[in-house]
Parts: structure tokens; sequence; C-alpha cells
């Protein structure tokens, strides 16, 4: 792949090394702040040493070893049924005649936005062995004696990830890059006489390769820190996982910072390598599907194509409609689960969330949080994928590894090395308390999403494009403007919107930088989920899924008038 | 002639004691006239708290109370806490005026740095000092050895073990040791023993009482591990585990107002090793270096009066120490019984082994 040549020491440059000097700062300090600190070794005033305590400690409970086990066994379980469906759910939904392909897609990012917990919660509740609803249902059968299904076991979890946002998640991102497929490639492979399946294995997959790559590596990376459905679903079977045990360690008295974060800086380890692969793996050949011949055309399924629609509406009924109704009946159930007591329903979980004293000014916070979270994020990554796609600047292999490295640290580790270079940093700490430094962290804790799935997007774009407008007498600017910018947009608004809603949920990261006059919303969610209040918090967390599905339909608004439809 | 002179002795001593007893009132009084006019001028109180909504409105009595004197509350997860305070220590920046939060490995380890400083100091109104006021008595309160650093102001006795009478008779358990019979082996349920929290308090006040011996066997009978304090309340009222150790009392109060898990009740009778003394969330410290210490000593001298535990009692449901305020049904204790309390410092080195012992046998 050709690039644009950034002239020497041009304002461009500038720009580049502005921006690398910011995500290094950004990136690398709180990086380097937090595998120091697995060396450290704890004592009265917290640190007294280096050595390689933590290690040992994070490495000598026997249950590490079948908790990485677990990790990879069920990572591998995830991502070997979400991405071949998501793959082919993507292809029908961008590449195909479908019918009501735009609102399906609109269906999976719902899914996404629903939060885990009360899902879960109601997967129980169909699926628990001993009361779930489902299961007694079903035993009702002349031919099943007992449950039939069990939610506390292994394929419990992966049905639980798989159908709360791990196929959700990756129908969303890999969507926008098979709208920017050429469609005269399938249709050679359909007219040679190559099935439906052969063609998405033949030729979609491989020219889908990079954001095919990246959305695995986001799984995977995904699925090493989830631990909420773990904790729940895994612990009554003693089924620990590796942010299991990070979790642990924190929750030791007192916590178990270093060794913490020396299990967390091992997920970081781990994944540098995987990364390097995936750079590389792309970076040998092109993969720009939209040239000058750009052909968007859609395939049609002919007889199939209610068929296929019928299909499709039922995964997305079963990934977002269910649990959609599962979090809208929690919060009008007096305990969700209980339907055979005297007044099961009532809206008193709503007036307590909205009497709540500081409900106001975390919704406001959480508006200003996420809001500002998604601008900031569409624009900075929009830079980074930009210098790395598209220039030869010297540093952009640096800026692309480096923009991996926040997903593969847990979110409290993240904070911790946030917290340090925050308070560590003369100008940031007059800062210190502020809205910005949240905004700040939240839109380092979505930068590896972001600039993927841009990187994706511009990758697709054949570099002759924007070379013609040059010649055409167009600036960078305008070149950028009037022909990247349009095609790239929905991939921008999928960010705007992903970074919305990950800046609305954060609390890892948030609890620990916040201030009472900063909190938002999943701080109040918190407090309800400490106090076993999940009803309440299903409150906010349909509250975030209004505030999300609005900005998303604005984006989507947006992206249709960009060339969604193209 | 002694007679006389006696009667001169009396109101002359009289008139002392009630001049010494004038003149204490007159101290305090200018004492606590003095703080709370320098805490107007400080502005603010800086207070770390325990997570939950009834916590943070607790604290709105204060800002009722003193509306010049600006709360700053913020609720954290004790590892949150630690972990913010250790850097922002480490980064020269002294934030904090008071921590409420329930006992943790945290008050060691800043009491040994010099991270706490005495709260005692900042008592100042009579009713806080008042002997007869607190369960036990005033020194019984602190939690540290030296009865100084850390102030309990919540004793709430909570079982150690709930039974959910529907699937196990009185007839066939009805003692702490009988669930080492072998038929319980996969019926009871447990929250996480081997972390800090309420299965370990349970676990650390066995080893106390009735020796490793029986918390080992006890530990080896196929026991369900959660951290989930709702699951756990949900599994024993709806039976899918009978009995239960480490239930958040407050979770079954409210299933039960449902009317669910209606035969749920503590086993074990009235026996010591069937309560223990819990302090939960309410124990208040003093920051060392804090911003504003004299609004600090107008918060805790608020916090631990008859208005700001009678708060306390009536928004968080939970009983106070004081005696002088609403008793929470069924969890307030009983004068009469002398309670385990775990939470105490001495008893830390108890839970420490609990934690081990759990480790070992719950592989």
């Amino acid at each position: 792949m050709s690039a644009i040549q950034p002239r020497s020491f041009s304002p461009h440059s500038f720009i580049y090394w502005l921006v690398l000097g910011i995500v290094l700062f950004a990136v690398l300090y709180p990086a380097g702040v937090i595998i120091l600190s697995s060396f450290e070794t704890p004592g009265e005033r917290l640190v007294s040493g280096i050595g390689l305590q933590a290690w040992k400690t994070a490495f000598a409970d026997p249950a590490i070893i079948s908790a990485i086990w677990n990790t990879l066994t069920i990572t591998l379980a995830r991502q070997a049924i979400a991405l071949p469906i998501a793959i082919l759910l993507s292809w029908v939904l961008a590449r195909t005649d479908v019918p009501g392909a735009t609102a399906l897609e609109f269906l999976f990012w719902l899914g996404y936005f629903l939060p885990p917990l009360p899902v879960t919660m109601g997967w129980i509740l169909l699926l628990d062995p001993d009361y779930g609803l489902l299961n007694l249902w079903l035993t009702h059968l002349p031919f099943v004696d007992r449950a039939a299904f069990n939610i506390y076991s292994f394929w419990g979890i992966v049905w639980a990830h798989l159908t709360t946002s791990t196929i959700a998640v990756e129908v969303m991102l890999l969507t926008p890059a098979f709208r920017n497929m050429d469609a005269t490639l399938e249709e050679a492979s359909l007219v040679s006489g190559a099935g439906v399946i052969r063609t998405i294995r033949k030729i979609v997959v491989p020219l889908m390769t990079p954001i095919v790559g990246v959305v695995l590596l986001l799984g995977i990376v995904h699925s090493l820190q989830a631990f909420e459905l773990e904790l729940i679903l895994g612990f009554p079977f003693r089924f620990y996982v590796f942010s299991t045990q990070i979790h642990w360690l924190l929750n030791q008295q007192p916590p178990q910072f270093a060794a913490a974060t020396a299990l967390g800086s091992t997920i970081l380890f781990l994944m540098v390598p995987l990364i390097a692969l995936q750079r590389r793996g792309v970076a040998r050949r092109s993969f720009a599907t939209v040239g000058g011949r750009y052909k968007g055309q859609k395939q049609s399924l002919g007889k199939w194509r209610w068929l296929i629609f019928v299909i499709l509406l039922g995964v997305a009924l079963l990934i977002t409609v269910i649990p959609l109704l599962f979090l809208t009946v929690a919060s009008f159930m007096a305990r969700f689960g209980y339907f055979d007591v005297p007044k099961p329903w009532t809206a008193l979980h709503w007036s307590r969330v909205i009497d709540d004293s500081v409900f106001l000014d975390s919704l406001k916070n959480t508006l200003v949080l996420a809001g500002a979270t998604a601008l900031v994020s569409v624009m900075l990554f929009t830079l980074i994928a930009y210098i790395v796609i598209r220039t030869n600047f010297v540093g952009r292999a640096a800026l692309d590894m480096v923009s991996w490295l926040p997903s593969t640290l847990p979110g409290i580790i993240l904070g911790l090395g946030l917290l340090s270079v925050f308070l560590g940093t003369p100008f940031l700490r007059s800062l210190y308390g502020s809205m910005f430094l949240l905004i700040i962290a939240t839109v380092i804790s979505s930068m590896t999403l972001g600039v993927q799935v841009i990187k994706g997007a511009l990758s697709q774009l054949a570099v002759e494009l924007e070379e013609a407008a040059k010649v055409a007498g167009g600036s960078g600017w305008n070149s950028f403007r009037d022909i990247v910018l349009p095609i790239i947009a929905p991939s921008m608004l999928l960010v705007g919107t992903l970074s919305f809603i990950a800046a609305a949920r954060n609390v890892s990261t948030v609890a620990l930088i916040s201030t009472s006059r900063t909190r938002p919303l999943s701080l109040l969610q918190l407090d309800f989920l400490v106090e076993s209040r999940y009803e309440s918090a299903a409150v906010i967390g349909i509250i975030v899924v209004i505030l999300t599905t609005g900005v998303a339909l604005i984006a989507r608004l947006l992206g249709l008038r960009t060339g969604m439809e193209r | 002639m002694y007679e006389s002179s006696s009667r001169r002795i009396v109101p002359f001593v009289l008139i002392l004691l009630i001049g010494a007893a004038r003149a204490e009132c007159q101290e305090w009084k200018t004492k606590w006239e003095k703080v709370v006019t320098d805490a107007k001028k400080e502005g603010k109180v800086a207070v770390a708290g325990p997570p939950g909504t009834a916590y943070r409105e607790v604290m709105r009595g204060f800002e009722k109370k003193y509306p010049e004197i600006t709360l700053e509350f913020q609720s954290f997860t004790p590892a949150n806490f630690t972990a913010r305070f250790s850097k922002e220590r480490q980064a020269g920046q002294y934030l904090w005026d008071i921590y409420v939060t329930g006992p943790t490995g945290f008050d060691i380890s800043a009491k040994k740095s010099g991270d706490l400083d005495p709260i005692r100091p900042l008592f100042i109104l009579p009713e806080v000092l008042d002997e007869k006021a607190w369960f036990g008595g005033f020194d019984k309160a602190f939690l540290d050895s030296e009865k100084k650093y850390i102030f309990a102001f919540q004793a709430q006795i909570t079982p150690q073990v709930l039974i959910n009478r529907e699937f196990v008779s009185e007839k066939d358990l009805n003692s702490i040791k009988g669930l080492l019979d072998p038929k319980w082996k996969g019926k009871i349920a447990i929250n996480d023993p081997r972390v800090d929290g309420a299965g370990n308090g349970r676990i650390a006040l066995w080893a106390g009482q009735m020796g490793e011996e029986f918390v080992r066997a006890l530990l080896k009978q196929d026991l369900t591990l959660t951290r989930d304090d709702r699951q756990l309340a949900d599994w024993l009222a709806r039976g899918k585990f009978p009995i239960a150790i480490g239930v958040n009392d407050t979770d079954i109060a409210e299933l039960q107002k449902l009317g669910v898990g209606a035969k749920v009740e503590p086993l074990g009778g009235k026996l010591a090793e069937a309560w223990r003394l819990s302090t939960g969330w309410g124990a208040a410290r003093f920051v060392n270096k804090a911003p504003h210490v004299n609004a600090a000593t107008v918060y805790v001298n608020w916090l631990l009066s008859k208005e700001g535990q009678t708060a306390w009692a009536t928004t968080v449901s939970r009983p106070s120490r004081r005696i002088d305020v609403p008793r929470v049904a069924g969890m307030s204790p009983d004068p009469g019984i002398d309670y385990f309390d775990i939470d105490r410092e001495e008893r830390v080195p108890l839970r420490d082994k609990a934690q081990e012992i759990s480790k070992s046998v719950l592989r």
C-alpha cells in the first residue's frame, strides 16, 4: 500500500509528533507505572522496596494454573462460536438484500448497550438447574426428567457471554467493514459457481482479514478481562479465571495491588506478541476494497430472503429483545424473579433512583463525561488511525502498538496507573478531581477499540482516491474532507457511540478518579449494586441505554446520510 | 465542734464542685464554639465513606445542621479508597479528613505508617463522651488496641448461620455443631471466607470459639461459595441451599417483607457461637494531615451525637452503639449477652488464620 508522504517539518509532521507525544505520555506512562509497581514490595508505608515478591504472590496460588487454563478455554469457546456467527450475520446485514437490515443491525447495537449483570440475572432465572423457569417448563415434557440446562457451568458462562455482548459487539464492528467491500469480488465468486458459504470463506473473510483480526484480538482481550459473569456464574462451581484472580487479590485486606498489577501486566505481555503478529499479517498486502471502481451493490438472497430474515430476527431477539425484557421486568419487580409474591410489581425502584438527591447531578455528569469522551475519541482516534494507515511517519508503528495497550490492562489497574500519572504530573495535579481528567481517563480506556475500528475502515479505502483528488488540485484537507470522511463516517459514528457507552458505564477507572462533584451515574449504580438493589441498578442501566440509544440513533441518522446505505 | 465545722465544709465543697462543673461546662462550650467558628471559616470537610445510597443520605443531616460547612462526601469500596489514598499520599496530597468504613486491613497499615491521627481528642460534646451512652461503655467502642484511633459507632448482632426451616426441620438441625453431620454435605452455601467479609468473619469467630478442628471439618462439608450477597440470600430463600453462612440479613428481611423465605431463621438459638457482634461499615477514623481539622471535629461530634446516630440507625437501618437512639429490630445487641466481637484489632490474627485455613481447604 502506498502512503501519503508528509513533508519534513511541515505542519503535518508537527501534528504527527504531537499526537505521538500525547499518546505515548497518556498510555506508556501509566503502563510503565503499572509494570514498575508490580515489582514493588509492600511494606509499612505501602512500598518498602523492589523485588519479585508480588509476582511470586500472584503466581503462588495453586488456583492460578486452572484459572489460566479456564481463561484460555472459555476465550477459545467464545470466539470459536461468536466470530463465525458474527461474520455471517454481518455479511448478511451489509451485503445482501435481507429485509429490514438497518433495523436488525440496530437491534444488535441495542444488545450491546444492555448492562450485563441484570441480563445475567435473567438468564439465571430461566436456566438455574433448581428453579430456572425454562428448566421447570421443560420437565413437563414426557422425555425430560431433570433440568436440561445449567447456567452454573462452563457452557452456561459461554452462553451468557454470547448473549450479553460478544456476538452483538462483533456484529457492530464487522458490519460497517463489510459494507465497504467491493461487490464485484463476491459477484465473480458467485457467478463462478461458489456458494454463499464458500464465497464468504474464500473471498469475504480473506479480504476482511484486518478487521476480522482486530475483532478477534479485541474479543480475546475482552475475554481475558471479563470477570462479572464469571464471578456470579463460575464461583458456585469454583470456576476461576485470570480476571477473577485479579479481583481476588484486590479484595484481600490489605489489597494486594502489586500482585494484582503483576497479573494485569501479564495480560499486557501476552497480548503484545499477538498484536505484533496481527500487525505483521496485515502489513504485507493491501486490503483496500473501496477504490475508483467500487461497487456497493448488494447480493440478492432470492427465495431465501425471508427465511434468512426470520433466522436473523431470531438471533436478534435472543441477544437483544429477551435481555431487554429481563432488564425492563427487573426494574418494575419488587424483587426480580419472584413472580408469585402478593405484590410482584412496583415503580418503587424508579422513584428511588429519580428521587435520589444525587441523581440529577450524576445524570448531568454522565452526559458531559460520555458526550465529551465520544467527541474527543472520534477526533483523536481518527487522527491516530489516519497517521498509522495513511502516512509514512516514522512513529506510526509505535503509535499503532501503543494504542493497543489500554485494552490489555484491566480497568482498575489502568485506573491505578492513571491515578499515578495525574498525581505525579505537576500540570495535571492541579486538575485532579476535575471532569477534565475523567474525560482523559475514559478516552484512554476507549482508545484501542476506537483506533482499530477507524483503522479498519481506512485500510479498506484505496489511497488512489485521495491521490486523484490531489491531482485534481485539492489540498490534503480537502481530499480528507471530501473523499475519506464520507466513507469512514459510519465507522467514526460507531466509535463515537461505543466511546459514549463505554464512558457512561465505566466504573473501575472512574471510581478511582471521580469526586463527589464529578460522580457519574455509573457510581450511583455501583451504590445500588453494593446494597444488593439490583432492580434500582437496572433502572440506571435502562437510563444509560436510553441515553446511548439516543446518541446511536443520531449517529446512525448521520451515518445513513453519509453513506451507510451505499 | 466537729459537727459545726462539717456543716461549714459541706456547702464549701458543694460550691467548689458546682464551680468546677460549671467551669468544665464552660470549658467545653468555649472550646466547641471556637471549633465551630473555625470550622465555618474552613468551609468544608472531606469525608470518605462506605458505598451505598443510605450512607450518603445520612450525611445530609450534617449539611442541614451546619449549612456553612460543605460536606464533600464520597463513597468508596475499601480497595478503591486504599488505592486512591496511597497514591495521593505518595504525591504529597492530603485531601481527606475523616474516613468512615468497616474494620479493614487499612486500619493496621495506616496506623503503623502514621497515616491516622488519634480521633479521640476530637470528641468534645459531653453527649459523645458520655460513658453511659454507649453499649459496653465508651472505651469499648474503640477497635484499636490503643483505644484512640478507630471508633466503632455501629454495633449490630448478626446470626452466624441462617437456615430455611421449610426445607430443614428443627429436629434435624438445631445447633452449629450439627452442621458437621455428613448429611448436610452439599447443602450449605457460604459468603467466600477466603477474602475479608461476612464469611471470613464467621469462620474467624468459630476458629476462636470452637477451634480450628471444627472450622476445618465444616469447610470440608462441600460448601458452595459466592461473593454475591444477593445470590446467597436468593439461594437460601428458594431452598437451593437451605443453610447459608454469612447472609446479609437485610437481604433476607427484604425477601421476607415480600412473603418469601418466611421460615428463614437463625440457627443455634441464643448460644454464643450462633451470633457475632459486627461493626458493619460504621467506624470512624481521623486521617493524618487532615486539611480541615476543625470541620472534621464538628463532623465527628455530630456523627456520634444522639442526632447523628439516630439518623444513622433510622436511615441505614443498622443499630448504633449508642443506647439512647432507636433500636433496630432483630439487629440491636442485647445488653445481657457478652458477644464475641471479631472486629477488634487483637482479633486480626484470628481473621488472618481463618483466611489461611479457608484458602487451604477451599481450593
